[in-house]
């Protein structure tokens, strides 16, 4: 009986001291063990496990252990004090982590490293990096918004509309009326019934999308010197009301899809695979939705094509991600190697071909895109939005529940519960009132 | 003399091996779940970004709280020296109503035991097939709920439309002409009005039939058939025999189920929120549970998701207290 109780023990004390030590980077057997850190999602993993066989196979001194969650995960291994040597992370998540010491500033690195360069990324992912004047992470992949169009819907509307002005297919010359009039013309309510079955578009009311449309119309979220909030400018109510309308004017845009939140995050891409949708402005992501047997869809024509110009330049938001080295591995110099191989052309090339965004990674890309006879005819035109991409310089500034209640007034807007300009100066005060706090707090930008 | 210290020898050692039987269940208990509730207690009174040591701040976070209009907002009374803010509803109104979803839920869940009570065959099919949702993944329910109440092309509203069009179409008759469903139909979860009854809705859908419905079978089977028979001869009609015999006889399992109900009402929401609609539109679907998670992993603000997490346990505290007095008069625990 005894002999049971004390093994009993025995075993529920290994149990706890095997869990606490798989958490830690080791050095067993002559080979490292690095820990890596990614967003659990079963064809990363698969990416992943590939990716690191392919470095360990490099590097037969280091082993690498995978491991997997979300930024609340990470966050509790690096509270914990067990954090990953490498993880990947969202970019406006890296801010966070630098300010506060969790990894390291690779500018020495990059420096000491011969091999490597950053002019091999695109520069609005490298940008997406920093925080202040040192570079936290390597550029793993963006994901700016681009047109995504149903070729035979424009099609069938020329052919059932002769008398009209025909829509031509949208290209670099078109401009914020051109898409308007497009989106009116092509919703279309087909049995009459009164529930509209195809719409001409999305209009995309988070953080992600609506900030594209301010900047194309030459305004901004805050100023340069991040003190103040700009919502109540001229350009960006004017860009704002350009959504409101194209949403409760023509309404040729679904309200539901205008919201913020996650419910309707991931649907764009399915009406616009069942074609109840003509056009929609959003990022490669979808083409994870849009894929059918393992290809890229073709039950239908379709394309992408530059965002349409607003009246000062083609801005597009940037999204992304990429690899930051712990502060405290003890391993430094090969955490270094295994973020650099993360972001070489064979890991990129995995990335983009995993649906992960758009590389970080220019000349696989370049190579990627091109792909003559295979739709989307013009894939190539995440190379060229790339230039336009911005990071969203705000979304660094931790302003907690005022940055959310802000975005709440774009909420109420893209619900008819408030008009343009009244939901761009609630905006505006309640961003202001955050990032004063948030000043005051922290002693200035 | 010998024999009585045998039998305390042997009593202490049954008495060890029963506390190193159990020790591992209290070590686990001990560390896993005290441990980080004194800490929470220590860290409400803290600032905490997880990443920098916490800063003592007294009673500070609990002060923010009594004056924090996302918690108390509410459509019913001004509350004057709460912050303004621009919801329209705060998060313990959001979870209040939610909680609304409860009575229905335990009504339906005794209808519906009630109803699977009865000998007949192939109920064990039916048994199952009202118990699945709560064994079936959360994630998947939710999405598949989300697609269920899209406004244009969902289930719910397909249904709903057909009532109205038939509705509508009797007014028209007398007269009245009512807008298009096309017009009036509800956005569910994409909009500030209807995000609530929607999550009421699924929330009911995956309760009644869970484990509420276990319960009651469980408590309707331990109720003696000779009651019935003695109420029939007496000339009782089915209500009276439920009135009378039934919901007395089960009021213990409806209190269990009351209570826990309330207990987990008020600690829910957190994963329809997560997952459907990030606490929105306009954190309409914002209940305590989740808005402690948004403080604690979104925005950084250990110390003060702590302090909201103690209130919490606090409202719950006196509710279940109210309950436990309230029970004496209204169960039978016959």
């Amino acid at each position: 009986m005894k002999v049971v109780v004390w093994l009993l023990i025995a075993v529920v004390l290994a149990g706890i001291a095997y869990s606490f030590s798989t958490c830690r980077s080791e050095q067993s057997g002559g080979r490292t063990e690095l820990t890596m850190f990614d967003w659990d999602y079963a064809p990363y993993n698969k990416m992943n496990r590939q990716r690191i066989a392919a470095f360990e196979a490099e590097n037969p001194d280091i082993k690498v252990r995978l491991v997997t969650g979300n930024n609340d995960k990470y966050l509790t291994m690096v509270t914990g004090g067990v954090p990953p040597d490498v993880a990947h992370n969202a970019y406006q998540n890296i801010s966070y982590y630098a300010k506060r010491k969790c990894v390291l500033a690779l500018d020495k690195f990059i420096a000491d490293d011969k091999d490597f360069s950053l002019d091999a990324f695109f520069p609005a992912t490298v940008k997406g990096m920093w925080y202040r004047d040192k570079i936290y992470a390597l550029p793993d992949h963006g994901s700016p918004m681009v047109l995504f169009y149903n070729k035979n819907l424009f099609d069938e509307y020329n052919r059932n509309h002769p008398d009209q002005e025909p829509l031509t297919y949208p290209g670099r010359d078109w401009k914020w009326a051109d898409f308007r009039r497009a989106a009116k013309a092509l919703t279309q309510d087909r049995d009459g019934d009164g529930r509209i079955d195809v719409y001409g578009t999305t209009v995309g009311f988070s953080m992600n999308r609506f900030p594209a449309y301010i900047w194309q119309n030459g305004g901004e979220i805050i100023s340069a010197d991040k003190k103040r909030c700009m919502m109540d400018s001229p350009e960006a109510i004017e860009a704002i009301q350009w959504m409101y309308d194209i949403l409760w004017v023509d309404k040729s845009a679904p309200t539901y899809f205008s919201q913020i939140e996650g419910a309707s995050q991931q649907t764009h891409s399915i009406f616009f695979k069942e074609q109840h949708l003509a056009m929609m402005m959003t990022t490669r992501w979808a083409y994870e939705d849009l894929l059918k047997d393992g290809k890229l869809l073709t039950d239908f024509e379709w394309d992408v094509a530059l965002l349409p110009k607003g009246s000062a330049n083609r801005a597009t938001v940037f999204i992304g991600g990429g690899w930051m080295i712990s502060s405290k591995t003890p391993y430094p110099e090969k955490a270094w190697r295994l973020a650099k191989f993360l972001t070489n052309e064979y890991s990129s090339e995995l990335s983009m071909l995993t649906g992960r965004g758009v590389a970080a990674n220019r000349a696989v890309v370049e190579r990627l895109v091109h792909h003559p006879g295979i739709p989307p005819e013009h894939d190539y035109v995440w190379v060229e939005i790339m230039a336009d991409a911005r990071p969203k310089d705000f979304d660094f500034l931790e302003m907690g529940a005022d940055r959310q209640r802000a975005l709440d007034e774009i909420n109420y807007l893209s619900q008819g519960r408030r008009k343009p300009e009244e939901a761009c100066r609630n905006f505006t005060r309640i961003f202001q009132k955050g990032l004063d706090t948030l000043w005051e707090k922290e002693g200035g930008p | 003399m010998k024999k009585t210290k045998t039998a305390t020898t042997w009593r202490r050692r049954a008495a060890l091996a029963g506390y190193l039987f159990i020790l591992p269940n209290v070590l686990g208990f001990l560390i896993f779940t005290s441990l980080p509730v004194l800490a929470s207690l220590l860290l409400s009174f803290a600032k905490w970004d997880l990443l920098r040591p916490p800063q003592w701040v007294g009673l500070q976070n609990f002060q923010n709280l009594l004056t924090d209009a996302h918690f108390w907002k509410n459509p019913f009374f001004a509350i004057p020296w709460i912050t303004d803010c621009p919801l329209e509803h705060g998060f313990l109104f959001n979870t209040l109503v939610m909680m609304l979803a409860i009575p229905a839920s335990i009504l339906l869940s005794l209808f519906l035991a009630a109803l699977l009570n009865q000998k007949l065959r192939g109920m064990i099919l039916f048994r199952t097939l009202f118990f699945l949702p709560s064994i079936t993944a959360g994630i998947g329910t939710m999405l598949l709920w989300m697609w269920l109440l899209n406004p244009d092309y969902g289930i719910v509203n397909l249904v709903f439309g057909h009532v109205y069009d038939a509705l509508a179409w009797m007014a028209s008759l007398v007269g009245w002409t009512w807008a298009s469903w096309a017009q009036v139909r509800p956005a569910w979860l994409q909009d500030v009005t209807w995000s609530k009854p929607a999550m009421i809705m699924m929330g009911l859908w995956g309760s009644m039939g869970g484990m509420n419905m276990i319960l009651y079978l469980a408590a309707l089977s331990n109720v003696p058939p000779a009651l019935y028979e003695a109420a029939k001869i007496d000339g009782a009609g089915a209500w009276q025999r439920f009135w009378k015999i039934t919901w007395p006889m089960v009021s213990p399992t409806t209190f269990f189920i009351f209570v826990m109900s309330i207990i987990g009402g008020f600690q829910g929401g957190f994963q329809q929120a997560h997952i459907m609609t990030n606490g929105g539109p306009a954190g309409s679907t914002t209940t305590i549970g989740f808005y402690i998670y948004q403080n604690a992993y979104q925005w950084f603000r250990m110390g003060y998701a702590a302090s909201v997490a103690w209130l919490l346990f606090l409202i719950v505290l006196v509710l279940t207290l109210i309950n436990w007095r309230a029970s004496k008069r209204l169960v039978h625990y016959g």
